[in-house]
């Protein structure tokens, strides 16, 4: 073995005879047999990378020959030599790759490997990120969310968030506030990811936001008359908004918003008490900013009225009767008014049920209420009716009605006529069973009165569902089979007046051309078969739907039915069925229940006569006195103001379920 | 060359090999000889002549066997005498140019009579040393075996170039024969 260092090599040639070269060739050699020292580490520019990864490392020293240069290995296996202490791997492929190095030296010793260096290589985008408006249109800095994007690599390190086109953040999560204060207007947001490795999806879908951070100018005016007795009802012009425009108003009572509305009224039926109060509004855009007040309006309030002879009352029905919101104890009221279906009081026919009643009676008598008991027998009445079997032999038959109306009354349904003889004597067993319960609550002297604290008005009409006797109905298109005899309705007066009418032979273009005076007589008619039929018991006649036309047929009723028929309990109900506001007030309704509140109080006050030919739109001011031209009403005290108030929450409580309708109840008796 | 290996040292002396050159020499004629041809007879022609070493740098040294009742011998180079000796050996100092030569010798007896020729021995007479060495390579650095190449050395005197000697750090690794000339010395 040749030791380390240098040697020299000398070579001639000799001949055959012995003869050698003059001189010998001379080759010197250096013998380095000891490797360099390990590279100290490698060091990788990035990881994890996007791109080839760049590696570098400390130069090694050799004492003997040199240090020549350096192997670089991936994953162990060399893949290049290369004479400095850097190197990129255009060919490292995606995952992790771990990097050593070792330096050779001019004899070619190989230094031990060095520590590795792991490079986590990335190539893949991660996915789009999918944006949205946390508000598409904003007062403050705009918000976006986005659903977090995915990375099949090494993971979403980031999302960068773009405004017009120009990057505006990168967070790290998925939401993103674009707190740089950009100018009003519109804005187009889009994100997009960016994984550890560097890689950046494409842009998401744009999202629009609309900044606008000017407030509407106020309100210039606000009215309401004062003073007044009845819910102050507020309007003022339309603001205007330079931005995203006026989106509705809150409504402040002594500096307290009491509500919202998107129009540009608003009726307080919240007050409880009489006094002087002041208003304002402001307008508010859609991006919720907030204008100044408008300018001050101050109502004096006073509603207080203390009124004998009328008794009024709160009646809530739901789809199932005396259940839910239907309070007996309403501290104010004194008389309330539960609506019974037939069927439930009589699931088959002859087996009564009463069960439900006794339960009202209770908890009326335990609050010291009354009642006014109920009955509907329409859509709702029940099915054995039709059923000869069912029925005794004897089925009733029935106005098969098929409606277009958008409103109450909309598809097919199946209603009794009430100069149906067949109805009229189920009906009759019902009443007579009704009578024979209640008597056992106490005195029954009143033929009214079937006991101290109930009051019984049957509604001796059959009406559409849930309802009393509607003296009209809505909107739309009527068609009726009854009997054989079909026709068609395309009128707002439609009735069951004019269904009677069609039973005695008239045709439809007759009823068209009919004036309201024979529409009414035609009613008359109607009531009379079903008064007459129904003497055996202290019945009396319901009556519903007082708006639109059926005011005037009510005209009708008060100056003509109930002098007719003395002794006579007659119910005038109507409903309520206010719009409800946001902040649980009432909407017009509620102006116009004080107005027919009104009208009653100013007719017990006067004792007014019923002017003849009254348009419809002056029921209010004669079906009070027609009221009280019956006679003499019972001697209870009433406080009317208050009925009104406190039905405000049972009307709330029944938007809620939906199906609750309350109705204000003015009921008097005819005179002897 | 670029053939690097590691292998055992090796101490054996390779000796040259030189192919033989046989020379076809002409008869001698000689005028004494062809003259005396009554009386006695003549001597038997010498044997066995050998001329040692061919090719040589050094004077051929010839030698035969002694013919009984011979009192001297002449010895011949190319046909022409160039000595007269009385015992049966002879070193032919005379030579100075290198070059091939062909020797008989004659034995002469008593009577004064030359014997026939002895067959005839050539000698490669070479005193005109090979080329340098030219074109000596091998890596400067190494770690392990080498190789070294050079051209091949040419020789003009006629022996042709027998082999090479080889030194590291000026001690005789040994002699290497011409082809190969690749050669991995020990180390």
């Amino acid at each position: 073995m040749l030791t380390e260092g240098i040697h020299t090599y000398q070579v001639r040639a000799q001949d055959g005879a012995g003869n050698r070269s003059a001189q010998y060739a001379t080759l010197v050699v250096t013998v380095d047999r000891t490797a360099p020292t390990t590279p100290a580490g490698v060091t990788a520019a990035a990881s994890p990378t996007d791109t080839a990864p760049a590696l570098s490392w400390p130069a090694s020293s050799d004492s003997g020959t040199g240090v020549s240069g350096y192997r670089m290995l991936r994953n162990g296996v060399a893949v290049a030599d290369v004479t400095t202490t850097s190197y990129v791997d255009p060919a490292a492929p995606s995952g992790d790759n771990s990097y050593t190095v070792r330096a050779i030296d001019r004899a070619g010793n190989l230094s031990s490997a060095s520590p590795a260096a792991t490079v986590a290589v990335d190539r893949t985008a991660p996915s789009v990120p999918v944006v949205s408006a946390v508000e598409g249109v904003t007062a403050s800095a705009p918000q976006i969310e986005w659903a977090g994007s995915t990375d099949g690599g090494v993971g979403v390190d980031h999302y960068r968030v773009f405004r017009d086109g120009v990057a505006v953040g990168s967070p790290t999560g998925s939401a993103f506030s674009d707190g740089a204060s950009p100018a009003d207007g519109v804005h187009g947001y889009t994100v997009t990811a960016v994984d550890a490795a560097g890689n950046e999806s494409s842009p998401s879908a744009p999202v629009v936001i609309t900044l606008d951070t000017i407030a509407p100018a106020a309100p210039t005016s606000l009215s309401a008359t004062s003073p007044t007795s009845s819910a102050p009802r507020l309007s003022w012009p339309a603001a205007t908004d330079s931005g995203s425009g006026v989106a509705g108003y809150s409504v402040f009572r002594e500096g307290v918003r009491i509500a919202t509305t998107t129009v540009t009224s608003y009726t307080d039926g919240s007050l409880t008490a009489d006094g002087s109060y002041t208003y304002t509004v402001r307008a508010m855009d859609a991006a919720g900013n907030v204008s100044p007040s408008s300018p001050a309006r101050t109502v004096s309030y006073s509603q207080s009225v203390t009124q004998a002879g009328v008794y009024t009352g709160v009646s809530a029905r739901l789809s199932t009767p005396n259940t839910g919101s239907q309070d007996t104890n309403f501290p104010t009221i004194k008389l309330l008014s539960p609506l019974f279906r037939w069927a439930d009081l009589e699931p088959q026919n002859g087996l009564f049920s009463f069960s439900a009643l006794d339960a009202d009676i209770a908890r009326a008598r335990a609050s010291g209420n009354r009642l006014i008991v109920r009955i509907s027998c329409g859509a709702d009445a029940p099915a054995w009716l039709y059923g000869s079997s069912s029925s005794g032999g004897r089925p009733v038959s029935a106005l098969d009605l098929i409606s277009t109306d958008p409103g109450s009354i909309s598809g097919e349904i199946t209603i009794p006529q009430p100069w149906d003889a067949d109805l009229l004597h189920h009906y009759s067993n019902l009443i007579g069973a009704l009578q024979s319960h209640l008597s056992q609550f106490g005195d029954s002297s009143q033929s009214w009165r079937l006991a101290d604290y109930v009051y019984f008005v049957p509604v001796s009409m059959p009406t559409e569902v849930g309802s009393e006797m509607p003296l009209s109905f809505g909107q739309g298109t009527y068609t009726g089979t009854y009997k054989g005899r079909s026709g068609t309705w395309n009128v707002h007066d439609t009735n069951q007046a004019e269904w009677y009418v069609h039973a005695q032979g008239a045709t439809s273009s007759d009823k068209l051309s009919w004036l309201q005076s024979q529409i009414g007589q035609a009613w008359r008619n109607a009531v009379d078969v079903h008064m007459q039929q129904l003497t055996a018991a202290p019945s009396a006649v319901a009556y519903g739907g007082l708006l639109g036309d059926g005011m005037a047929t009510a005209r009708w009723i008060a100056g003509n039915d109930v002098s007719r028929y003395p002794s006579r309990l007659w119910s005038m109900t109507t409903n309520l069925q206010p719009n409800v506001n946001a902040d649980g007030s009432l909407g017009p309704y509620a102006d116009w229940s004080s107005a027919f509140s009104g009208a009653i109080k100013l007719a017990l006050q006067s004792g007014g006569v019923v002017p003849d030919g009254l348009l419809a739109q002056r029921w209010h001011s004669e079906l009070p006195d027609a009221v009280l031209r019956g006679g003499a009403v019972a001697g209870q005290q009433l406080q009317l103001a208050a009925a009104h108030r406190q039905r405000q929450p049972a009307v709330a409580a029944g938007r809620k379920v939906g199906r609750l309708t309350a109705s204000m109840r003015v009921t008097g008796r005819s005179a002897p | 060359m670029g053939s690097i290996r590691r292998t055992p040292p090796r101490a054996s002396f390779l000796a040259a090999v030189l192919a033989a050159v046989v020379l076809v020499l002409p008869q001698v004629a000689d005028a004494r000889v062809t003259s005396t041809s009554t009386g006695a007879s003549a001597p038997a022609a010498p044997t066995g002549l050998t001329a040692g070493r061919t090719p040589t740098s050094i004077a051929p040294a010839l030698s035969w066997n002694a013919s009984s009742g011979a009192i001297g011998y002449r010895v011949y180079r190319n046909g022409s005498q160039v000595a007269k000796v009385t015992t049966p050996t002879y070193s032919d100092s005379g030579l100075t140019v290198s070059g091939s030569y062909r020797y008989a010798v004659r034995s002469l007896s008593q009577s004064g009579l030359l014997s026939s020729a002895s067959s005839a021995v050539t000698v490669v007479y070479d005193v005109i040393a090979p080329s340098p060495v030219t074109g000596l390579s091998g890596p400067s650095v190494t770690n392990g075996s080498l190789s070294l190449q050079w051209s091949a050395a040419t020789d003009t005197g006629g022996s042709g170039v027998a082999g090479y000697n080889v030194r590291l750090d000026d001690v005789y690794l040994g002699d290497r024969p011409p082809p190969p000339r690749t050669q991995t010395p020990a180390c």
